[in-house]
Order: C-alpha cells, then structure tokens, then sequence
C-alpha cells in the first residue's frame, strides 16, 4: 500500500504542475475524435455508403421481384441516386429544417444541432435506405433534447404540424445509432460569442462590431449547410467567418490586428481556412425545389425496398 | 440467496449457515442451562422434589444422567452409557441448553460440521458453486441428525477434514481474529460511550463554573467601574459569547482526535485487504490529476460591451444566484482558443488510412 502511494505521488504532482504538456481539453471531445475528416475522407465515405447501398437495393428488389412475380420494370431500369444527388437532396431537406426552426422560434444551436445530426447520420447511411423527409424531424427532435430546449413529444407534433408521433419515434434509436450516440456538438456560435468579446481589445466602436457580429451568425447558418463543420473546427470556422463578413478595410485591418495579436503562430493556416470557407460561400448554391424534386421523383424507384412497408418483402 | 432459504426449510428453524455459527458460539457463554422443574434422572430416578440441587448434564449419545451418577459411573475413567451402552468420558458431559433434546442434537451436530465444513463464500469461483457446497453440507448435517447411513457420512467428513486441512486452519483463524476484532470494537465503542458522558458532565459542570465566575466578575465591575451599567452588561455579554464559542470548537476538535487515536495500528491491519485497497485508492484520488489541459492563457476581463448580459449586470434579482457575466465570457473564450489551433486533416494522409 505505502509503495504504490509512494510511486504515485511524483507523478501526481507533475500532471498538477505542468499541465502545458497534457492534449487540451478540446482533444477528448467525440467531434474531435470521431467527427473530423478532410474532404477526400467524406468523399470516400460517401461513396462506399452510396455503393453499399445500390448493392443492396439491388439484392432486395431481385427478392421482391421474385416474390412478387412483378416483372413490369428490371433492375437495369432503375436510376440509382449518385453521391451528388444524395447530398443535394440532404441539403435541400436541412434547408427545409433551417427555415422550420426559424418558423417554430427555435434557438440557432438548436437548429445547428439537428442539421449536424442530419448529416452525421448520412454520412455513413443513405437517402435510399432512410428518407430525409422522415429522419428531419427525428433529428430536430433529439436536438431539442440535446440542447436544453426539451418539447414534449406532443407539443413537438402539434408545433412542427407532424401527422403521428411514432413516425418520429420510431427512428429515434436508428438516428442515434448513425450518431454512434455521440450527441454532443460544438457549434461555432459561442466561439464567434468569445470572438465578439474579445475583438472588444481592438475594436473600440461597438456599432460596426455588433453589425458583423450579426451577419457572423447568419454565416454560420449558412455554412452548416456545407462540408465545412466536417473539417474545420467551431472556433476556426467562427474567425474565418468574422474574416469574410465585411469587405470594410476599417473592419479587415481591426481583425488583421487582432489576429497578429493573438494568433500569430498560427496565422497561415487561419488564412488558408478562411480562404477555403470564402471560396465554399462563393462557390454555394441553395437546391433548388424542382431540382430536389426530379431527385425525389428517382429516389420513389430506387428506395430500398426493405424498409417499405408497403413493399411484399 | 437460495442458500439462506434452504436451511430453514429442512433443519428445525435452528439451522445456521455458517457465517452465522460464530453468533451462536459467542452467545452461548450468557445462555443459562435449562433444567426442569420437575426433573427426574433416568438412571438413579432421583428427582428434584428430594435432591433439590439435582442437576442434568446430556451426553454425546443425547441422554440425560445427573451429576452424582456421571461422578459414579465415569469417575474411574470411560464406561458405558447405561442406555444405550456406547462409550462415554465423564468430561464429554455437557449442560442442557435447549429444552428440547432434538434440536440439543441438532445443534451441536451443526457446530461439529460447521467446524470442518467453514469454507466461505469467497473460497468458491461462482455463486453456484458455494450453493453446491452448501447443499452437500446440508444433506451430511441431515444425515447425521436423522441417523441416515451415519458411519458413511462420517466416513466421508473425514475424508474431507483430511483433505481441506490447510483450508480449514486457515479459515478458523479467519474467524478467531474476525471475532477478536469485532469484540474488540464492541468494547472501544462501549468504552467511547462512557467517555462521552463523562465529558458533556464534565463540559455541563466546566459550563456552570464558569457562568457562576462570570456573574460574580459582572457583580464587581458593576460596584467598582463607574461606567454606566448598561455598557459594561453589553461588553459583558459579548465576551461571555465569544468565549462559549471557542471553547465549542475546541472542545469538537479534541473529540474528533480522540476518535482518530482510538483504533489501534493491529485492528487495521487485521482488515480485510479489499478495504485497505479501495482506501488506498482514496487516499491516492487526486481531483487535480487531469487528462488534459482545461486552461487557456487569456482570461476574461470583467466587462464586455454585450447585450446579452447586461440584464445580469443591471438586475440585482438576477446576479442573487451567484452567477456572474464572467463566467459566460471565460466560457466563450474558452471556445475560441481551446479549438483554434487544430489542424485541418490533409489528403494525403488520409490516403493512407482508408
């Protein structure tokens, strides 16, 4: 007993002194771990969930056709949904998400959450295997719990004007299982918060501070819609934000400043992020309804039929 | 547990696991023996009503003789029950307990066998396997009660006592310092008691004295000072009070370290060792020993030009609960500098990991 004590003692005492060489906190979060990628990483899951997918589809709808004696369409009619047609169908339905939590006056992190849900859970699943009309409102709903903003099943139903609780309940377990139940995220909105007092050091006049500190929050909810949570951490995305706001040289040369204030050691990556967020903006385009429609149109043929109820497998 | 249950439904309700035997050992010093009111020894048929100082001990073989014919008969050394004939010593002869000879019997038959059967549930890999044990211990006390193939199941406790000899030493001295411990703690616990009776009629005394000076000290200044009476019955009071308070305070801090010199060093390491380990391992918790580091080297200042807190800072009512606008601006720099230094992954290594 006394020499264990002894031999923990100086080991103790060097995790309190020098905790300068410890990972820092933000290092044992799951979106650290687990949640983050380079775009050719995304690219790669993608694909691989998109190929298992038609993989799959394709075994059930030989069954079902077997079973049904239904010949009046062959498998080498089916148009399956690519990579791209996925994702823009996803994006389509979190914009939908986006103007729904504007509509019911839900929080911005509340709205952040289940959009990141959404993708999180696409990202290793697929539209053809779980419709995103269907796994929206799941998602909203986990993230209301998540993030302290809890409605009552009922009250969720009643506000959002959705026909049967158990369509939203039902998926529940699915949702979080896509999430490998790690439901925490870390939204940008309080780093651009933390920004906004702290350019405060640099920036004197609170007018134009609180103007782009404005418009940093409506790019935020922007860029949830892109790739970018994926690969760039909350506070990166939060500076690269205040960065591309406003063009004003006033406001650019304040920021500059405080960069070089703060964050001189890393001021080339900060630049090379804030270039690629400013060109995923530039490069950003909504889906369009007709478009996400022709995508549905082609998702009706290729969803996969295990998950019909009204097929006869 | 179903090995609990068992024992009661087999044996005459006084059926023990064996945990429990020692209880039945330690009480047995303050049973008194039972004697009828109108006793009659078997074998000289000399009754109370004539020998009123008659006195029944049982033997092995569970019959009942009195003290002057045990001294007749085994005086010479051993002889044969005169009932049943099997034979006896006179030092085997024990007090009745029980009114019942029976459950005499049974009784002493599960001190026997619990003598040699007293492995503990922790000599055993599996909860079943310790109720395995307990069954067969159960059927071979069963035996032994009822008289069912006893040279057989004799033959086999002796077996077993052969066998487990090392288990069963070790396990007897288990329960010996067990006992020696817990008695030992019986007694300190008696023995703190008292002590602190008699400390409070120490303290109530020590109080009454003290008052009883004070009064008489309060009776002098008022006839000697020529202060006003109201003052010097104010400065008085408050003296008196902040005297009673530290005597308080020291008075708990000498009981708490009496508590702590009571426990002897043997007491503690007579423990079972789990519990020297889990104490071990509070006493080695350090909350300060983290995984990572939870600082950032700029701190808050402590006010922001912020809309969002200024209902905090302006509102008495709402800062009441302790929390501070400070504590929303530590957390949202925290955000801002625990998360901004982390690299973007890169293809190229990300080829190489799928």
């Amino acid at each position: 007993m006394t020499s264990t004590a002894e031999s923990q003692s100086p080991a103790l005492s060097s995790t309190t002194k020098d905790t300068k060489d410890l990972p820092p906190l933000y290092h044992q979060t799951s979106q650290y771990r687990h949640w983050r990628f380079s775009y050719a990483q995304l690219l790669n899951i993608r694909e691989a969930s998109n190929a298992g997918a038609v993989e799959r589809v394709k075994s059930n709808y030989e069954q079902e056709m077997a079973e049904s004696q239904d010949t009046s369409y062959s498998k080498d009619e089916v148009k399956f949904l690519t990579v791209e047609d996925e994702l823009a169908l996803c994006v389509f339905y979190e914009t939908r998400l986006q103007h729904m939590c504007n509509l019911v006056k839900l929080p911005d992190t509340v709205m952040y959450t289940a959009v990141m849900y959404m993708k999180r859970f696409f990202l290793h699943n697929t539209v053809m295997d779980y419709h995103p009309k269907d796994v929206l409102y799941t998602c909203l709903f986990l993230a209301t719990k998540a993030e302290n903003e809890r409605l009552s099943i009922d009250e969720f139903c009643q506000k959002l004007r959705v026909r049967s609780s158990d369509s939203v309940l039902n998926l529940e377990f699915t949702v979080s299982q896509g999430l490998k139940f790690e439901y925490c995220i870390y939204h940008p909105f309080r780093a651009a918060y933390g920004f906004f007092l702290d350019l405060q050091t640099v920036m004197t006049e609170m007018k134009p501070l609180k103007t782009l500190y404005n418009k940093v929050q409506a790019l935020i909810a922007k860029l949830v819609l892109t790739d970018v949570p994926f690969i760039y951490q909350p506070s990166q995305i939060a500076l690269a934000c205040f960065m591309v706001a406003d063009g004003d040289p006033d406001i650019q040369k304040a920021i500059n400043s405080y960069i070089d204030l703060r964050f001189m050691d890393q001021k080339s990556m900060l630049i090379s992020i804030k270039e690629d967020i400013d060109s995923t903006l530039k490069n950003y385009k909504p889906v369009s309804q007709e478009d996400a429609k022709t995508i549905d149109r082609s998702l009706r043929f290729c969803a996969n039929p295990a998950n019909n109820p009204e097929s006869s497998m | 547990m179903i090995a609990q249950q068992r024992n009661g439904t087999r044996s005459n309700g006084f059926g023990r696991s064996q945990p429990n035997v020692s209880s039945i050992r330690g009480s047995s010093a303050t049973v008194i023996s039972y004697q009828e009111e109108d006793a009659q020894c078997p074998v000289c048929k000399s009754d109370k009503y004539l020998t009123p100082n008659l006195k029944l001990l049982v033997s092995p073989c569970f019959h009942k003789m009195c003290e002057s014919c045990i001294d007749r008969l085994f005086s010479a050394g051993p002889a044969p029950c005169p009932i049943c004939l099997q034979t006896l010593r006179k030092n085997q002869f024990m007090s009745q307990i029980f009114e019942d000879l029976n459950v005499e019997k049974e009784v002493r038959i599960r001190k026997k066998v619990s003598r040699i059967f007293n492995k503990r549930p922790e000599d055993f890999p599996s909860l079943r396997a310790y109720n395995d044990y307990l069954e067969e211990v159960e059927d071979i006390t069963f035996n032994l009660i009822n008289e069912v193939d006893v040279a057989e199941t004799e033959a086999k406790m002796a077996q077993y006592e052969k066998e487990n000899k090392d288990i069963i030493a070790a396990n007897e001295a288990r329960t010996e310092n067990e006992q020696k411990t817990s008695s030992y703690q019986e007694e300190l616990e008696k023995k703190e008691k008292e002590q602190r009776l008699e400390d409070y009629r120490r303290q109530l005394e020590d109080e009454r004295q003290m008052r009883e000076k004070e009064k008489n000290e309060l009776i002098r200044e008022l006839a000697t000072s020529n202060k006003p009476a109201h003052a010097v019955l104010a400065t008085r009071q408050t003296s008196t009070l902040k005297k009673s308070s530290a005597l308080k305070q020291q008075r708990d801090a000498n009981a708490a370290a009496q508590r702590n010199n009571l426990l002897p060093a043997w007491l503690k390491t007579t423990m079972p060792s789990d519990v020297d380990m889990r104490e071990a391992e509070l006493e080695n918790f350090d909350p300060l020993g983290l995984e990572y580091q939870d600082t950032i080297d700029v701190s808050a200042m402590n006010s922001y030009h912020d809309p969002t807190t200024e209902p905090l800072i302006n509102n008495k009512q709402t800062r009441a609960g302790g929390y501070f606008p400070r504590f929303a601006y530590q957390r949202a720099l925290f955000d801002v500098y625990s998360s901004i230094s982390v690299e973007p992954l890169r293809d190229d290594v990300v080829m190489t990991e799928g």
